[in-house]
């Protein structure tokens, strides 16, 4: 299975490049399985399932800690957590959300966080019938989730940018985390990039060669299926947002 | 992180039983411990000492 993950500052495009790649294959006929792990939960929105209708890990986290105590064998567990608290959109694609803290003073997400690990290593293993092709992460804003170690040994990290120094210099500590984890390939996506020099000025920044560097040119398509409340690759599948995720794809699988 | 790595009778790398421990329990007179790839440890004949959220570790000291 296929191990890959978003990450880099808020609003770089992540969600939308992660829902569009997920979409991408599984229309190819992959099995495919998302999981939300930024806070601010978009990316079944994103991939058409309504915002109440999914269930989140943190709303569930007492029922799912009770059973981790009954059941010292993880396996039954994790069953459950994929057939109760995840959702298939309707190109297949199966998907997990995180959730938010729920209540004011409610702690952190590290419990949030290690449910998704336990998860994630499940389906990973022979022990789930279930034989998914890819497994996404669309991660929390910065570069802390790579902190939490969720994305150990994963295949390929998608660092986002946008062409600006602050939004390089986050992406800069992911791509130096990222390394220390052991994930196999980061490849660094330049995201609203409107000049064709932005590939060697911002992969000098973010310490990644221009040969892992793909652009994905600015371009009013995807603010418009986002007004819409559309899928971008159904509602605009030829601009060249898509080309170019088309392009990540391509390099994410050669 | 909130993951603990666990110690056991000392704070050497080489006391390190586990790492990435997110529930320990006391039960029958020694402390289960489980990480968050879901994989369980059994440590016989030992108490809890300390939990520090704070460095993220864990202290047991063994009754043998």
């Amino acid at each position: 299975m296929l191990k890959i993950i978003s990450t880099g500052k808020g609003g770089v495009g992540k969600t939308t490049t992660i829902s569009t790649l997920a979409t991408m294959m599984s229309r190819e006929g992959k099995k495919v399985l998302v999981f939300d792990t930024d806070p601010s939960m978009n990316l079944a929105m994103t991939l058409g399932l309504p915002y109440l209708e999914v269930p989140t890990i943190t709303e569930n986290k007492s029922v799912i800690n009770e059973e981790l105590d009954e059941n010292e064998d993880t396996t039954q567990v994790c069953r459950e957590i994929l057939e109760k608290y995840s959702r298939l959109n309707r190109d297949g694609i199966r998907v997990i959300v995180m959730g938010a803290i729920p209540d004011e003073g409610n702690g952190c997400l590290c419990s949030a966080i290690s449910i998704v690990k336990i998860v994630l290593n499940y389906v990973s293993s022979d022990a789930c019938p279930e034989r998914y092709d890819v497994a996404f992460v669309d991660s929390q804003a910065g570069p802390e989730i790579l902190g939490r170690g969720l994305a150990k040994d994963f295949d390929c990290n998608l660092v986002l940018t946008e062409p600006t120094p602050k939004s390089a210099e986050v992406s800069r500590q992911v791509a130096t985390l990222a390394k220390s984890l052991g994930i196999a390939k980061s490849l660094l996506i330049i995201n609203k990039s409107d000049e064709e020099d932005d590939i060697a000025r911002v992969s000098e920044m973010v310490g990644i060669p221009e040969e892992y560097a793909l652009r994905v040119r600015y371009d009013r398509s995807v603010i418009e299926a986002d007004r819409k409340d559309i899928c971008l690759l159904d509602g605009f599948p030829t601009c060249d947002a898509i080309n170019d995720i088309r392009s990540i794809k391509r390099m994410i699988e050669g | 992180m909130c993951e603990f790595t666990v110690y056991l009778n000392g704070r050497e790398d080489s006391d390190v039983v586990a790492t990435n421990v997110i529930k320990s329990k006391i039960r029958e007179g020694g402390v289960s411990l489980m990480d968050s790839s879901g994989k369980t440890y059994r440590i016989e004949d030992a108490d809890i000492m300390t939990v520090d959220s704070i460095m993220a570790e864990m202290h047991l000291r063994s009754r043998a």
